[in-house]
């Protein structure tokens, strides 16, 4: 009878290990434990079952628990696993061995060509995901030139859509912004400018959170000259830059 | 050989129902690109008050524009307005060529163009000549009989609060518009 690589010898009363040619000789209740053990294989062998094989030799559950461990320490870590402590029931001694190969890394339960394959999967999830799902919910861009208004919590922003329009205008936009710094109130919080490239053109967006909601209004300018003298308080309260 | 990579393919990681997950996620991921096209339709609009300089008598003048996107089919029509009435207006119909990033900006081709006016004479004012004339530009001038591409950028977007602000590279425009 063999509990793995463990022969159970009945007339010598010991365990003999074929691998290692080691043997246990075995005490009183350590051989009817396995003796019970292996002529119910398969089955929950109960510790009370066992305690009555052994009388009128008092055995308490405790003698069960040692002889188990004795033998459990005899057969090796791989072969202990055949015996399962059932909680609250007793013992069993499985059939086969369960135990399961242990891998010294988990890479080495994976070949290398389905570790390739996730992997490769994983790239191509990514660039999927990368390239398809684009967000523009809001956009806020970062501009080159906020010119934040003396004393006001607002700010003037130029548009240059080049080098030429920016060193054309930026003075004349900052003289804009010297006025509207003049105004008593200024409503706006953004106001957003710019120029056409033949200066004939000007843009004005106004735009301010109220209630968290944003209010915002347009002006163009037409046929500006080269002088922009007209921009003054009192045209700017009467195009509702400032009040 | 005893390498466990070549001779244990399975054992302690079920790793074929993790493959066919992720191969079936990916699958599902194309199909759906493939076959589901998303809404981005858009309509934007977008009403200017104006001031001629030239004029020195009060005005009561100003500017509708209007931007349309239906799948690839993008419409724009400018209106100039005096006293809430549309004067001249200009439409044309062109194609979405292509949306790049970092800054969100839309290239648009025309293809064609109309011109209403209820003026009394055909005398523009300079600054409606002049998009008259660049809408002219913009279907005729290109490669190969082609129009000449534009770019609208997107400086700002609020979704939420339905607003976006963009700029035309045209004129150097910019124009707040309510997102509809």
């Amino acid at each position: 009878m063999f509990i793995g690589p463990v022969r159970f010898d009945v007339e010598l009363r010991q365990l003999v290990n074929t691998e290692s040619a080691q043997a246990l000789k075995l005490s009183n209740i350590e051989f009817l434990v396995i003796n019970e053990l292996i002529s119910s294989r398969g089955q929950v062998v109960s510790t009370e079952s066992m305690c009555a094989l052994l009388l009128p030799k008092v055995v308490t559950a405790q003698d069960i628990t040692i002889a188990i461990t004795n033998i459990k320490a005899f057969l090796g870590a791989n072969t202990a696993s055949m015996i399962e402590v059932v909680t609250n029931q007793g013992y069993l001694l499985h059939v086969k061995s369960r135990t399961l190969q242990m891998h010294s890394s988990p890479y080495a339960a994976f070949s290398i060509k389905q570790f390739s394959l996730l992997l490769l999967l994983g790239v191509m999830l990514v660039i999927f995901l990368a390239t398809h799902f684009k967000t523009t919910e809001n956009i806020h861009f970062s501009l080159p030139e906020q010119i934040l208004l003396d004393g006001k919590s607002s700010v003037l922003v130029p548009i240059y859509s080049s080098d030429e329009e920016l060193d054309s205008y930026q003075s004349k936009f900052r003289e804009v912004a010297i006025k509207l710094e003049q105004c008593e109130t200024l409503t706006w919080d953004k106001i957003y400018t710019s120029a056409s490239p033949a200066g004939d053109m000007l843009h004005f967006v106004m735009q301010v959170e109220v209630d968290k909601a944003i209010k915002f209004e347009n002006l163009k300018v037409l046929n500006v000259g080269e002088s922009w003298d007209f921009i003054n308080d009192s045209w700017l309260q009467e195009y509702g830059l400032c009040e | 050989m005893n390498n466990p990579l070549q001779r244990e393919l399975f054992i302690g990681f079920r790793s074929t129902p993790i493959l066919i997950t992720l191969i079936f996620i990916l699958g599902l991921c194309m199909a759906l690109d493939y076959f589901v096209e998303p809404n981005e339709d858009v309509k934007l609009a977008c009403s200017s008050n104006s001031y001629d300089h030239n004029l020195s008598r009060p005005q009561h003048s100003g500017l509708r524009f209007e931007i349309e996107r239906i799948g690839s089919s993008v419409e724009l029509k400018m209106t100039y307005l005096n006293d809430h009435k549309d004067l001249v207006s200009v439409s044309g119909i062109g194609t979405l060529v292509e949306i790049s990033a970092p800054v969100l900006t839309y290239e648009v081709q025309l293809d064609s163009a109309a011109l209403k006016s209820d003026l009394q004479q055909e005398v523009y004012e300079p600054h409606m000549q002049e998009t008259v004339q660049l809408v002219k530009k913009s279907i005729t001038n290109g490669a190969a009989g082609q129009g000449e591409a534009f770019y609208i950028k997107v400086l700002e977007m609020d979704k939420t609060t339905g607003f976006v602000t963009i700029q035309l590279n045209e004129r150097n425009a910019l124009w707040a518009c309510k997102i509809l």
